[in-house]
Parts: C-alpha cells; sequence; structure tokens
C-alpha cells in the first residue's frame, strides 16, 4: 500500500493538467474546478512516499513521488494565488484563453514538482515550470520570453549538471544523506538562487515583473519563484557546509540590497519587484542556515507567495483605476476604496514583518535560528533587512492610501467592482490566516 | 560465430527482406506499403539478431558484424523513424522507395559494422542512395554531398588499409604507434562525413538546400549510424595515444561551439538544424573521448543521444522545405523541442545521459561544458517555436509525423523501455 501516493498523483496530475487542456477550450470555470479537485487529491497523499520506479536505469534515473507537509504548504498557497489571480484576471477582462491555460500549466508544473521525490522527476516539472512561465511572459512580450527563457535555461542546466553528477555519486532520491559533490552543490544552489531572484542573479526579475502586466508577475511571484524557495529547501540538507555558508551570506546581502533598492523606488510594480529581490534572499539566507531557520523560510517563501500576489493584484487596481503608478503621484485612496486600502494593507504589513500577518512567523523563526546557527551578525543583518522591508512597505501605504498626494492634486477614484475586489479579499483573508497559524504549522515542518 | 552457422535463419531473413522487397518497391499501388513494412520489420529483424549476448559474426575468418542489444535497439529505433518518413513524405515511386530500401539496409552495415571494410560498404551503399534521393530535386546538393562522400571514403580508405597493413582487422582496440596514422585518418574520414567541425562547412549547405526525403534519410541511414559507429571506434582506442585524444577533444568542443553558436545566429530553419547536426556530432566524440578515458560510460547514453539526435534531426527536414520554411507545423515543433532536449520528449533522456554520464567517468567539468551548449540549443530552438508559434499552429500535420511525434514523446516517457527491448 506505500504506492497509494504514486495514485493520488497521477490522479492529482491528471485533473491539473485536465484544467489546462480544459482552459484552451475556453471552460474557464470548470478549468478552476479541475484544479481545485487536483488540489484536493493531492492532499490524500501526505506522509506518504513511493516505492522507486527505474526510468532511465544507464543513469541510475528512477521515478519516485511523495508529499510532505512542506510540499502541501508551498502547494496550497500557489493554488490560492492561482485561483485568486485567474479570478481576478477573469473579472478584469485580461483572462484569454491562451494566459487562463498558461497560469494554470505553471500550477500544474509546481503540483507535479513538489511531489517529486527523486532528481530527475523534480528535474523534469522544473523544466516544465520554465516552459510554462516562459509562454505566460512570452504573451506579454515575445522578446521578453525569449530572455526570460535563456536566463531560466542556464538555471535549469545548471541545475541538470548538479543533477547529473549527483545521479554519478548515487544520488536518487531528495530523502538521501548523502552529501552532494561541492561543484554539484555550488550549480544547483545557483539554479535555485536565479530562480529565486536572489543578487546577484536577480537581474532577469527586475524587467521581466515590471514588463508583464501586474496579474502574471503575481503569477510569476507566487507559483514560479517559489519554486526556487522550495528547490533551495529540498537540496540545502545535501549540500556541503562551505557551499550553504556561502549562499546564506549571498541571501544577506540581496535581502538588504532587495529592501533598500524597494525604498528608494516611486513605481508600485518597481517596488513590488525589488521586495522581491529582497524577500528572495531573505528566504534564500535561512534556508541555507538549515533546522528550524529552513522550516521558518519555507513558511516564509510560503507567505510570499500568498502577500506579494496580493501586492501586485493591489497595483493592477489602482494603475487601471487612477492611470498613475507612481507613489509620489498617488495619495488619499483609503476614502474612496477602503476594501482595496485594507487589502494594501495586508500586503503591505505582511511584507513588512509585523506580527499576525503573513511573513511574521517565518521571518522571526529564520532570524532566532539563523542567530543561534550562522551568528549574531548574521540574525542582525536579516533583521535590518526586516526593518527596510517594514519602511518601504508602510511607505508604500501610507503614500498611496493614507497621505495626500505629493506631486500634484489628485482626485481619488471609487471602489472597483465586487469580482474584483473578492479574490483580493481572499488572499487578505489567508495572508492573516498564515500569519496567526505560523507557531502551530513550523514546528511541524522538519527540514 | 560465423556466418552459416546458427545464425543464418535471422540473417538470411533480413536479406531477404531486403531482397523481396526492392523489386516490390516498383509494383504500383502497394510499392510504398511494402517499402514502409519491409523497413520495419527489418528493424524488428536487426533487433532479434542483437538481443542474444554480445556475439560477433566472421566469414572467412574475417570480421563482420557486432551484435549487442544496444546497437539492435538503434537498429530498431532508426528503421521505424525511416518507415515513418517514408510513409509521410515519399512520393510512390519506385526508383525513390528502392533507394530507400538500400539506404535502410546500408545502415544496418554502417550500426553494426565490426571491421572497416563493411563499414565502408555500407557508408558507401547509403550515400549513394541518399545522392540518388537528394538528385531528384536538386542535383547541385546531390553532387556537393557526393563530393564530401567521396572525400570521406577516400579518406577511410587509406586509413583502413594502414590499419590492415598493420595487422587491425576488427574497428575495436586500435591502440599503439603504428595505429596512429591509419586511425587519425579513419577518425578525420568519418568526421567529414558526419559533419564534424573543421570539415562541417557543407552541412548547412546541403541541409538548406535539400530534399526533406534526402536529408531525413541521410540524418537516419547515414550520420546517427555512423557517428554510433564513431563512438564504437573512438571508445575503443586502447591508452597511449594522446595526440588522438586530444586532436578528438579538440575537434568535439569545435563542433559544439561552432554548431551550436552559429545555430543562434541562423533565422532559416533548414541552417540552424543544419548546425544543429555539426554540434550533436561533437557531443558524441566527447561521450566516445570520456569513455575511452574512463570505461564507464558504456554505449547507452551515446545510442539514445545518437538516436533522439537523428530522429528529431529526421523529422525537422521532413517537416520544411528549402526556402518555404515549415510544412508541417506540429512534427517540426515537437522536433525542435526535442532537440532542445525539453521533457517529456525523448530528446531529455538523451541530454541528462550525455551530463551524467560525463558525472559518472569522473570529468565534471565535461558535464558543465555539455550543460552550457545544452543552453544554447535550447534557446535557439525554443526562440524559433516561439516566434513562430502562430504559423506553425496554422499548418496541417500528416498522419504518420504525428505518429512519429508521440513515439519521441513516448520514449521521452519511458526511456527505459529501451533496454528490456534490448534484453540488456
Amino acid at each position: 500500500m506505500a504506492d497509494n501516493v504514486l495514485v493520488v498523483f497521477i490522479v492529482s496530475q491528471l485533473l491539473a493538467w485536465l484544467s489546462v487542456a480544459v482552459a484552451v477550450a475556453g471552460r474557464i470555470a470548470v478549468a478552476i474546478l479541475s484544479m481545485t479537485l487536483s488540489l484536493a487529491v493531492a492532499g490524500l497523499g501526505l506522509n506518504d512516499y513511493s516505492s522507486l520506479i527505474p526510468w532511465i536505469p544507464w543513469v541510475n534515473a528512477y521515478i519516485g513521488v511523495g508529499l510532505d507537509l512542506a510540499s502541501l504548504i508551498i502547494l496550497y498557497a500557489a493554488a490560492a494565488t492561482t485561483i485568486a489571480t485567474l479570478v481576478y484576471g477573469k473579472t478584469v477582462d485580461i483572462a484569454t484563453r491562451a494566459w487562463v491555460s498558461t497560469v494554470l500549466a505553471c500550477y500544474a508544473s509546481l503540483a507535479g514538482l513538489v511531489f517529486a521525490w527523486t532528481l530527475p522527476l523534480f528535474y523534469v516539472y522544473w523544466e516544465l515550470l520554465v516552459i510554462a512561465s516562459t509562454v505566460l511572459v512570452a504573451l506579454r512580450d515575445r522578446g521578453l520570453g525569449i530572455a526570460y527563457f535563456a536566463y531560466m535555461q542556464v538555471a535549469s542546466l545548471l541545475l541538470l549538471a548538479a543533477i547529473g553528477m549527483a545521479l554519478a555519486e548515487g544520488v536518487v532520491s531528495l530523502n538521501t544523506v548523502h552529501v552532494l559533490p561541492p561543484l554539484a552543490a555550488a550549480l544547483a544552489a545557483t539554479a535555485f538562487a536565479v530562480k529565486l531572484g536572489v543578487a546577484p542573479f536577480h537581474t532577469w526579475l527586475l524587467a521581466t515583473y515590471t514588463r508583464i502586466g501586474e496579474p502574471s508577475a503575481a503569477i510569476l511571484s507566487g507559483v514560479v519563484t517559489v519554486a526556487g524557495a522550495y528547490g533551495l529547501y529540498r537540496f540545502t540538507p545535501m549540500m556541503p557546509e562551505s557551499i550553504v555558508n556561502v549562499f546564506a551570506w549571498i541571501g544577506v546581502v540581496s535581502a538588504l540590497l532587495g529592501s533598500l533598492a524597494a525604498l528608494a523606488s516611486n513605481r508600485l510594480v518597481e517596488i513590488a519587484s525589488y521586495s522581491s529581490i529582497g524577500h528572495g534572499g531573505f528566504i534564500a539566507a535561512g534556508l541555507s542556515a538549515g533546522g528550524f531557520a529552513a522550516a521558518g523560510s519555507l513558511y516564509l517563501a510560503a507567505g510570499h507567495s500568498l502577500a506579494k500576489p496580493l501586492l501586485f493584484l493591489v497595483a493592477h487596481v489602482v494603475r487601471t483605476s487612477t492611470g498613475e503608478e507612481d507613489v509620489r503621484r498617488l495619495g488619499l485612496l483609503l476614502k474612496t476604496m477602503p476594501l482595496t486600502s485594507i487589502a494594501a494593507f495586508t500586503a503591505c504589513m505582511s511584507l513588512a514583518g509585523v506580527p499576525g500577518f503573513a511573513l511574521f512567523p517565518g521571518e522571526l523563526a529564520t532570524i532566532l535560528e539563523a542567530a543561534k546557527r550562522i551568528g549574531l551578525v548574521f540574525a542582525v543583518l536579516l533583521a535590518a533587512s526586516v526593518f527596510a522591508s517594514a519602511c518601504y512597505a508602510i511607505r508604500l501605504w501610507l503614500r498611496v492610501f493614507w497621505h495626500p498626494p505629493v506631486l500634484r492634486a489628485f482626485r481619488p477614484p471609487g471602489e472597483p467592482g465586487a469580482g474584483t475586489l473578492i479574490p483580493l479579499l481572499i488572499l487578505t483573508s489567508l495572508c492573516i490566516l498564515v500569519g496567526l497559524v505560523g507557531g502551530i504549522v513550523i514546528p511541524h515542518i522538519i527540514p | 560465430m560465423h556466418l552459416g552457422e546458427n545464425m543464418v535463419d535471422p540473417m538470411t531473413m533480413l536479406v531477404l527482406v531486403y531482397a523481396v522487397s526492392i523489386p516490390l518497391a516498383f509494383a504500383p499501388r502497394i510499392g510504398k506499403t511494402v517499402t514502409c513494412l519491409a523497413i520495419a520489420v527489418a528493424g524488428i529483424i536487426a533487433l532479434t539478431l542483437s538481443r542474444e549476448s554480445i556475439s560477433h559474426v566472421y566469414a572467412y575468418g574475417l570480421p563482420l558484424l557486432e551484435l549487442h542489444g544496444e546497437l539492435g535497439v538503434a537498429a530498431l529505433l532508426l528503421n521505424v523513424f525511416l518507415a515513418l518518413i517514408v510513409a509521410g513524405l515519399a512520393p510512390a515511386r519506385g526508383a525513390v522507395l528502392a533507394l530507400t530500401l538500400v539506404a535502410s539496409a546500408s545502415s544496418l552495415l554502417i550500426l553494426m559494422a565490426d571491421s572497416v571494410p563493411v563499414l565502408l560498404l555500407g557508408l558507401e551503399a547509403a550515400s549513394i542512395a541518399v545522392i540518388g534521393l537528394l538528385a531528384l530535386e536538386d542535383k547541385r546538393v546531390a553532387l556537393r554531398y557526393a563530393v564530401v562522400s567521396l572525400f570521406s571514403a577516400s579518406i577511410i580508405v587509406l586509413g583502413a588499409a594502414i590499419l590492415w597493413a598493420n595487422g587491425f582487422k576488427t574497428i575495436h582496440g586500435l591502440g599503439g604507434p603504428e595505429a596512429a596514422l591509419g586511425l587519425a585518418l579513419l577518425v578525420a574520414g568519418v568526421a567529414a562525413e558526419t559533419g564534424l567541425a573543421p570539415f562541417h562547412m557543407w552541412v548547412p549547405d546541403v541541409a538548406s538546400r535539400g530534399s526533406g526525403l534526402g536529408l531525413s534519410v541521410a540524418a537516419l541511414a547515414v550520420d546517427t549510424p555512423l557517428l554510433v559507429t564513431l563512438y564504437r571506434i573512438v571508445s575503443g582506442i586502447e591508452p597511449g595515444l594522446p595526440y588522438v585524444a586530444t586532436m578528438l577533444l579538440v575537434l568535439s568542443i569545435a563542433s559544439m561551439c561552432v554548431g551550436e553558436l552559429s545555430a543562434l545566429a541562423q533565422r532559416d530553419v533548414r541552417r540552424m538544424v543544419g548546425f544543429s547536426v555539426v554540434s550533436d556530432a561533437g557531443y558524441i566524440v566527447l561521450l566516445a573521448l570520456g569513455e575511452s578515458l574512463s570505461g564507464r560510460i558504456g554505449l547507452w547514453p551515446a545510442i539514445v543521444f545518437a538516436t533522439a539526435s537523428g530522429a528529431s534531426l529526421a523529422l525537422a527536414f521532413a517537416s520544411t522545405r528549402p526556402g518555404l520554411g515549415p510544412v508541417y507545423g506540429l512534427p517540426l515543433a515537437t522536433s525542435l523541442l526535442c532537440l532542445a532536449g525539453l521533457p517529456p520528449l525523448y530528446g531529455f533522456p538523451a541530454k541528462l545521459s550525455v551530463v551524467t554520464a560525463f558525472a559518472e567517468a569522473g570529468l565534471p567539468y565535461l558535464a558543465v561544458i555539455a550543460a552550457v551548449f545544452f543552453v544554447v540549443s535550447a534557446v535557439y530552438n525554443v526562440r524559433y517555436v516561439v516566434v513562430n508559434a502562430a504559423d506553425l499552429a496554422s499548418k496541417p500535420s500528416p498522419a504518420p509525423f504525428i505518429l512519429y511525434s508521440f513515439t519521441l514523446v513516448a520514449l521521452g516517457l519511458a526511456p527505459h523501455v529501451l533496454m528490456v527491448l534490448g534484453g540488456v
């Protein structure tokens, strides 16, 4: 009966990819239903692991699936973001068949990735996620899509080289006690850092997020880049300490740089994009620190995949309602858009690491454990990055929703329709829920 | 095992299949069906022949053929793909079908050759068939291909003569100073035929102007089997020839560089695919060097990579016309994505096999080099598909090519079936 999870995996994947096919046929509601069913089925495989099935025997490659709490948390967060973004896209008329099916393909790929328990299967879904996200970017701008693909393909093939070396060393599955060769570990960590947008591997992120439109950026930040965090979470226990330490410090530097750059930016999407670089760095640093910090950072990644898309969707609402995206030209929206303001407040407070919101439990666990494992200086720098995040997040909310505009007089528009607000409020509720239950969930995540 | 012993029955069957089907290819109405079936059946018989443990076929004391399960699988795959190409593309003309059958039979000789004369016989016969097929549409292209084939054959003959004179009867275990010159000439001749840099200049030109059928047959019946045999020759080189190894290392990396980077600069899909031919030859030689140095790679990674590459190239050539670009949408997209090594296509296990093989051979830096060139390959292939997505979606797809595409997906999903088929 050990292979129940294999059946769960197959059924869940069939339903997920069926949702893509249904979306291609133009039935968005049915597609979302199929996706939700796939999610429900996936949950049945919790804490179950299949035996290994030979796949490419001459290179020691096997297929094996399994699902633990960490995988499930990432999957549920990404699914919530996907559904909210799809509903939002439908109400604001950007949900073409191609866009919906591509978004669902991103989700289906991630749903396979979190089940993958062997290295080659992990890589297959990693590649599928690259392809689906490339199409998502190319739908808006073909040239940008090709550039994005080139960047992601470099990361993919670094990962492929790392997996090749791991297979050669006899490392077959992800829950192994083997230590990867240093070169393989460095290549894999670089691949995940690229996906996560950790500086200095972040150069794709800003151009992509700011040019593909906020809803697509929400999917990239909530469903695609989270795969980098998940990969790092799975691989760091197999990495030599020297490599992990280097990436921990790279993560801290990225966290600081991203947060400071967000503080210096004035465009809404730019702030959200730099914020992703900052939080990507924080997550990488925490995952590299290991132990309870890794569990905290994984939870943080899940929270981030709810809060950041929420911010992108709010940015889209604000831009389309006002025609402005410079925070200095905006203001006083709280008076006329109270519900949107609440959603924005939740997103900003989450990103600021305020207690009771999505990112707080993960950040707290990471900083406390990192102080023990790596040192006080490391923890202080992480805390400094959280402080910088709080500064830009609070500045953003105050500028856009509370204070009068700085640069010119501005007449605030009214609240958007209920169809637009519902997905925002769903994500808002989830951000608060994740913030409240973090203390209960994080101790159960075992790296 | 000697010819005429207990291997005679399947061997006779194989000869009979070709002997009977070549005249029948000229029969109206049934010619094309007979040709497709004969090629596929020949592939199955070749696999049956090879499924036993490693064995060699001799005649009059001379080594003729080498029969491995891996080589049998390669023969089966190449013949099945060739049969589908014929079904989808070949006109129902007796001469065309007969030439295709000759190419198919010759490809088995190339693939399983145990000595240089057999290799040369297969290569010459297959090349003549391809020249004939190319000449049906463009005589200048056929002439160019003929010149290259003659050039390479001459060098191979020279190399073979020197090896023969020094007592080397088979293509295995070539080593020692007395084998150096003969080996260098043999490898240079095969390199010229397969388009390895710096002998690659003819490949993109022929690829951009040749007929779809001629080029597909060339890819499946000449290029791929020859690459497998090149792998067998190079991987069997005994240690002690560092200059030959260095020459091959330079040739292979030069091929990968020239092929992948030149393909990146192409806009014409035929030329782009033509440069892929050059780079894929480089990967095979690099793999062979890895096997020669470590002895830990084996034949599977080379078989999988060569067949994945050959099958994709053949489908890409078959789906395009010189000057017109794509004529069949789905098959072209599948072939390019397979060349890019994206899952779930057959190119993915091939890519993973190559990278892991280098790591297993204790040469991780070669794994990284291969991965870097795979990035370039993925970029130009995917770029073409993304940029021309709307055009490709509007093109038709004949049934045999849809089946061909599904076969590439099936092999990508379940590559271990090949090992089962090979009985290894």
